[in-house]
Order: C-alpha cells, then structure tokens, then sequence
C-alpha cells in the first residue's frame, strides 16, 4: 500500500469514530487539536486500525503515537513491510 | 404520667458534670427535645433536651454538679402533678424506683436515629443509652454474619479502640453507613507535559504514579484501605485499586488488584489492557470486583475540586485528581470515611502523596 492510501483508510477510521463524515485531518492532525481524541478513544481508533489493517501496537508505541503523521509513518515503516 | 430527665455520663471520666445553665423556669410549658439545661464536663458543654411535651419542674440549681443517675427535671402533664412529684420524690429514688423508668433523651434521639420505635423501646424495657447500645449490639449481631465475605478482598477485623472515634460510635451509626468527609491539597507549577514524558504515561493518565504511590503509602495509612461496617473496622490485606471510567452511557470502575506488587509501568500495563477490556465492551465482572480504595480522573474536567459524597462500597476512601493543563496545577481531593479516618491522617495522605509526586517531578 501506498503512504497515500494508508492515509486515506486511516482518515476514514477517523471518520467513523468520531462520526463525523465531514471530518477532514492532516498529517500534523494531533489529540490537542481534537476535543475527543482522549485515552478511550485512543484505544477506539487504534483498534480499528488493528482490526483494518490487520496488525498490532504495542503499549509503547501506541503512547508514542499523538498525531497522524506518526500512526501512519509507522504503519509504513514497521507494521506494513 | 410524669417523665424524669436524668444525667447520663458523657464520657469514660465523665462520670460528673455542672449545671451552667437552666433554659426554663419551673412549671413552663415544654416541647419533647426542647433543649431545657446545659452541663459542662471536662470536655464539653452538652445541652440536656425535654424527653417529653408538659410542664418542667427542676430538681437542680445553677452551677450544682450533677453526677450520673441524677434527676435533673422532671416533666410532668399539669402543674397539680409537678407538685405532688416533688412532695413525694428526691434523686435518689430516682435510680431505686424502676416502675417510673422514663426514656432519656438521648435514647430516645438515638432511636429515632435508627427507626426503632416506642413501642420496641417500651417492649424492650430500654431506658438508657446502655441499654439501647446493648439492643443494638445483639440485634446487629445476625447482620454481621450476612457480610458476604467472598465479594469482598481479604480483610482484618478490628474493635475500634477507646479513642476518638469512640465518640461517633455513641451516635450509633447504622448498618454500613459511611461519614464521608473530604479535604484537598494543590500542587502549583505542575507540568503534566514533562511529567508524562518522564514517566512515559499513556494520554498523560497518571493513575500508574498514583497508584504506585497509594499502594505504598497504604500500607501505613490503613484506616484508607477498608471499610468500617457494625461499628467495627475492617482492614483490607490485599491493596485493589479501582480506577473509574465515563464511557459516556455508564460509569465502570476496573481493578488493578494486589497493585502493591508492581512498579508504575506494570501498573501502566495492566491499567492500559483494562482500559482497553472497558473501552471494548470485553471487560469481566473479576475485573471490576473487590476494589478496596478508588482513584477517580477529573482532568478531563480541568480546573475542579473533585468531592464526592459517596465511596464504592465497601471502602473507606476515594481519591479524586485533576489537572489543569493551562494554569499548571493538580489538585488532589480524599473524600474519606470519618468513622475510619480523622481529618488529619486524611491530609497526611495527601501530603504523602504530595511529597512523593515533587519528587517524581524532579
């Protein structure tokens, strides 16, 4: 998969949990710029992810992972190959 | 038919009070718990209430002292019976002659208290304090074997001892009853940014560090760590820490159990794979059962100071936290039992807790 596609599944899921179809976010899109990115829906979104695309994060990584641009560049880079 | 307001002791040394005041004069009209006298013992000056509606007679005078047993008024339906009372009577008939046994006031407050009725008082043939402290004792005895104890985390019993607390005890709190009470410290210039990547905390969630932290201060501030049930304490062994979530529809409030066992981030682990049980509508009753103390999150809240009124079951205490990420500070609120803890030891705690995160911090 391309880094595009990725992003544009990723951005779907983001859609779908906060439901909100007009939803647009960015790479630099962090949990302080949205109200309801918190620790539960986190887990929701990360979940998904999983679920989507078939792989796991670890604890650490998912602490790590506060902005779009970082859950994707690591999809690619790691979770993806 | 007359009613006589006698002196009970107040105390275990209290056996012998002065009269400071009378609020009445002879033979004025009176309403049942109408405070007619005030006494002053070693500790305190006690106010002495009417027992029943009529007409007061007293049988003290202002500053004579009183010992337990003494009649200090008398009560009675008209002005011809107060006469003829005090023709006939003086103090020390008053302990001999039982067929005019009157309920004292405080009895009767304490019943009243505890939904027991005149008729029982009567039936019972219960007068005094002991003697309803005595009733009680037995009939609270069946419910103290119905304490469902595998629900419950491993406990200790313990007698209260004859210490402060004894004075809550005469007001004979009922079955399972807390005394909430709450107090709160602020720690100014608290970074959560740079504490959570220190301690590399999931969603600047600090129940790890917390939690560590209570578990190791619970071990010595014990009076947190149970529940008080019957009129006696209970300590818990084990230290389960619950901490609550708002799924929006409900609130749930997952275990951490036996936390003394872990450092913060096997606490963070457990925490995390719980949070995600919860968040996944996968989580179990055994993941939710047999918390002895609560942590509960209001940072989403902000700036507030968290009291609640009521604890978990079972438990003596929750702690409440919140962050205010804009102005920098943690406040950190114990709402406790008082019949297990006093204000002081309550913020001790809290300074404990204090003490520990500054030096986290550093």
């Amino acid at each position: 998969m391309t880094k595009n596609e990725v992003f544009c599944s990723v951005q779907n899921i983001f859609k779908n949990i906060f439901n909100n179809d007009d939803m647009v976010i960015t790479y630099s899109t962090n949990s302080d710029e949205l109200e309801n990115w918190d620790s539960l829906n986190h887990i929701n979104l990360m979940s998904a992810i999983e679920k989507e695309f078939n792989i796991k994060f670890a604890l650490g990584e998912l602490i790590e992972l506060k902005n779009v641009g970082a859950i994707v560049n690591l999809m690619i880079n790691e979770k993806l190959k | 038919m007359s009613s006589k307001i006698i002196y009970e002791q107040q105390g275990v040394t209290d056996d012998e009070a002065e009269i400071v005041s009378l609020l009445k004069n002879d033979f004025e009209k009176v309403k049942v718990g109408e405070v007619i006298a005030e006494v002053e013992t070693s500790k305190a000056i006690i106010e002495v209430e009417a027992n029943n509606d009529g007409y007061i007679k007293y049988n003290t005078s202002l500053n004579e002292t009183v010992r337990a047993g003494d009649l200090i008024a008398t009560i009675g339906e008209s002005h011809e019976e107060l006469n003829e009372q005090s023709k006939n009577s003086n103090k020390d008939l008053v302990k001999e002659d039982s067929k005019e046994k009157s309920i004292s006031a405080k009895t009767l407050k304490i019943a009243k208290s505890l939904a027991i009725s005149m008729d029982t008082l009567k039936d019972q043939k219960i007068y005094t304090v002991e003697e309803i402290n005595a009733y009680i004792e037995g009939n609270t005895a069946e419910k103290i074997s119905n304490l469902n104890e595998s629900l419950l985390a491993k406990f200790n019993k313990v007698n209260p001892s004859k210490n402060k607390l004894s004075e809550i005890d005469s007001l004979q709190i009922s079955q399972s009853q807390t005394l909430p009470c709450s107090c709160s410290i602020i720690l100014e210039e608290f970074n959560i940014k740079s504490f959570s990547k220190t301690n590399k905390l999931y969603f600047d969630n600090m129940f790890p560090v917390i939690a560590e932290i209570c578990s190791q201060e619970l071990k010595t501030f014990k009076n947190l760590n149970g529940f008080f049930h019957d009129r006696k304490k209970y300590f818990y062994e084990d230290i389960n820490i619950g901490f609550t979530i708002d799924t929006n529809d409900y609130l749930q409030v997952p275990v951490v159990h036996n936390c003394e066992k872990y450092n913060k981030e096997e606490i963070q682990n457990i925490f995390f794979e719980l949070l995600k049980a919860s968040t996944t509508e996968k989580i179990t009753l055994s993941q939710m059962s047999k918390p002895t103390f609560v942590i509960s999150d209001l940072s989403s809240v902000g700036n507030c100071f968290f009291h609640t009124p009521l604890l978990a079951p079972y438990t003596s205490a929750i702690l409440g936290l919140a962050i205010d990420k804009k102005a920098s500070r943690l406040v950190l609120s114990l709402t406790y039992d008082h019949q297990m803890s006093a204000g002081k030891e309550a913020l001790l705690f809290l300074e404990a807790i204090r003490f520990k995160l500054l030096n986290e911090s550093n």
